[in-house]
C-alpha cells in the first residue's frame, strides 16, 4: 500500500512536469545599448537573434543560439597627436558583434499563455572593431567569451497554439577587449523582441 | 506560418545588415597626417630654425602609380583637368605657408637648405605610405619614391604627399637627403571637390605643424 502510494507520488509529480512542448524556435530583433561607451555609445537596433530551445520539462529548457549586432558611434573631425606627428580625421567606429551560445532557461510560471523566464546564456562572442576615417580603415577582431543573464517571456496565442511572441532584456558582458585600440570588456543592454514558433 | 516566420527573420537581418558608413559622410573630410624627424624636432632643437630658404617646383606635381608607363608628373590642363587649376592652387597654397613660415623660394642654384617635393601617389593605401625609406640619394624626391613596404594594395586611392627634405646637411647626413617632414593627405579620387578639400587638408597639414617656423 506505502509502495503503491509512493508510486502515485512520482507519477503525479511526473505529469507536474511534463514539457511544455517539444520545443520553440525563436527569431528576434535585437536592440542593444553599450554600457562600455569608449568605442560604441549608440544604442543600436540593428541587430537579430535566432536559436532554438528544447523543453526538458515543465520548467526548465535549453538551447542554442546565434546573434549578431552592429554598433556604431560617430567621431568629429579632430587632431591626434601621435608620436613623431599628428593625424587629423573625422571617425566613424564600428562594432560587429557576433555570439554563439548556449542558454538555460528556467520558466517560474507555465500553465498560463504567459511563460516568464530566467535564463543564462554563456558561449563565444566573436567581435570585429572597425574605425573608418574617409575611406580608409583599420580593423581588430577578437574572440572572447559572452555571459549574458537574461529574463523575460513567451506569450503563446493559445495553450497548444504553435506560435507565439518573445520578449527579453538581458545584459551582456564579452569578454573582448582590444590592445590595438586600446578597449576593455564590452558590456551592454539588449531587448529581445521576436516571434517563437513552438514545436508539440 | 512558417512563411510568416521566414519575413520576419529576414527583415531582421535585412535590417542588421545595414552595417557601413555611407560614402558621402566618409569622404567629407580628407584625412591628414603629418610627421617629422624626431632626431631633428624636438623638445630642445628645431631644425627649422636653422634654415631660410626653400626651393620647389611651380608647375608640376610628381605622379607616382603602380600602373605601368604611367605619366611621372601632373601638369594643370595636360594630364589632370581640375576647373580652376590643381596643381598650381596646391604649389602656390605651399610656398604660401612656408613664406608665412618665415622661409623664402630661391632657384636651384642659390643653396636652398630645404627642397619640398609634392607627388600623387596612388593605388596604395594613405596610412601604408609611412614605412618607406626616409632618405633620398636625388633631393627632388618625386624620381627617387621608393614604393612603400605594404602587405596589401587597393585599387583607387591617390594620396598627396608633401615632404619637407634637407639639403643643407647633405654631407653631414653621408651624402644622402633627409626627409624632415612629410604630410600625406587623402583620398583625392573618392572626393566631391577635389581641388577645395586638397587645400583645406594643406592648410590643416601646417596648422598641425607649428614648428615649421623660422623664428
Amino acid at each position: 500500500m506505502r509502495l503503491k502510494a509512493i508510486v502515485i507520488l512520482f507519477l503525479s509529480a511526473q505529469s507536474l512536469l511534463a514539457q511544455i512542448a517539444e520545443g520553440a524556435f525563436h527569431v528576434t530583433w535585437t536592440t542593444l545599448k553599450p554600457t562600455y561607451t569608449d568605442f560604441v555609445s549608440k544604442t543600436s537596433s540593428r541587430g537579430v537573434r535566432i536559436g532554438y530551445t528544447k523543453f526538458i520539462n515543465e520548467k526548465f529548457g535549453v538551447g542554442i543560439e546565434g546573434g549578431y549586432s552592429v554598433l556604431d558611434d560617430y567621431v568629429p573631425l579632430q587632431t591626434y597627436e601621435i608620436p613623431g606627428g599628428a593625424f587629423t580625421t573625422d571617425v566613424y567606429n564600428y562594432m560587429y558583434y557576433y555570439s554563439l551560445t548556449a542558454n538555460g532557461h528556467y520558466y517560474i510560471k507555465t500553465s498560463e499563455l504567459f511563460m516568464p523566464y530566467a535564463g543564462l546564456i554563456m558561449g563565444a562572442g566573436f567581435t570585429d572593431y572597425t574605425i573608418f576615417y574617409n575611406v580608409y580603415s583599420d580593423s581588430d577582431t577578437n574572440a572572447s567569451f559572452l555571459v549574458r543573464p537574461e529574463i523575460g517571456m513567451m506569450y503563446r496565442f493559445s495553450r497548444y497554439s504553435g506560435f507565439g511572441l518573445k520578449a527579453a532584456i538581458g545584459f551582456d558582458y564579452a569578454t573582448n577587449k582590444s590592445n590595438q585600440f586600446e578597449l576593455s570588456n564590452f558590456s551592454g543592454v539588449s531587448l529581445q523582441i521576436g516571434i517563437v514558433l513552438i514545436s508539440h | 506560418m512558417n512563411k510568416v516566420l521566414a519575413v520576419i527573420a529576414l527583415s531582421a537581418i535585412t535590417m542588421a545588415c545595414e552595417n557601413q558608413p555611407q560614402t558621402a559622410d566618409l569622404v567629407r573630410f580628407m584625412a591628414v597626417q603629418t610627421q617629422y624627424d624626431q632626431s631633428d624636432i624636438n623638445s630642445t632643437e628645431n631644425i627649422f630654425k636653422t634654415y631660410s630658404t626653400f626651393i620647389i617646383r611651380n608647375d608640376t606635381i610628381g605622379y607616382v602609380s603602380s600602373s605601368p608607363n604611367s605619366d611621372t608628373i601632373l601638369v594643370d590642363g595636360i594630364n589632370i583637368d581640375v576647373p580652376n587649376g590643381y596643381v598650381t592652387p596646391v604649389v602656390n597654397l605651399i610656398k604660401l605657408k612656408l613664406s608665412e613660415a618665415g622661409f623664402d623660394q630661391v632657384s636651384d642654384s642659390d643653396n636652398p637648405d630645404f627642397a619640398v617635393n609634392v607627388a600623387v601617389l596612388q593605388n596604395f593605401s594613405f596610412f601604408q605610405t609611412i614605412n618607406y625609406p626616409g632618405y633620398y640619394s636625388g633631393y627632388y624626391g618625386y624620381y627617387n619614391y621608393y614604393y612603400p613596404i605594404v602587405t596589401t594594395y587597393y585599387a583607387n586611392y591617390a594620396t598627396l604627399v608633401i615632404e619637407i627634405v634637407d639639403v643643407k646637411n647633405f654631407a653631414a647626413n653621408n651624402n644622402k637627403y633627409k626627409v624632415i617632414w612629410k604630410a600625406s593627405i587623402g583620398d583625392l579620387i573618392s572626393t566631391v571637390d577635389l581641388r577645395g578639400k586638397t587645400l583645406e587638408a594643406i592648410e590643416q597639414a601646417f596648422q598641425q605643424s607649428p614648428y615649421i617656423k623660422k623664428n
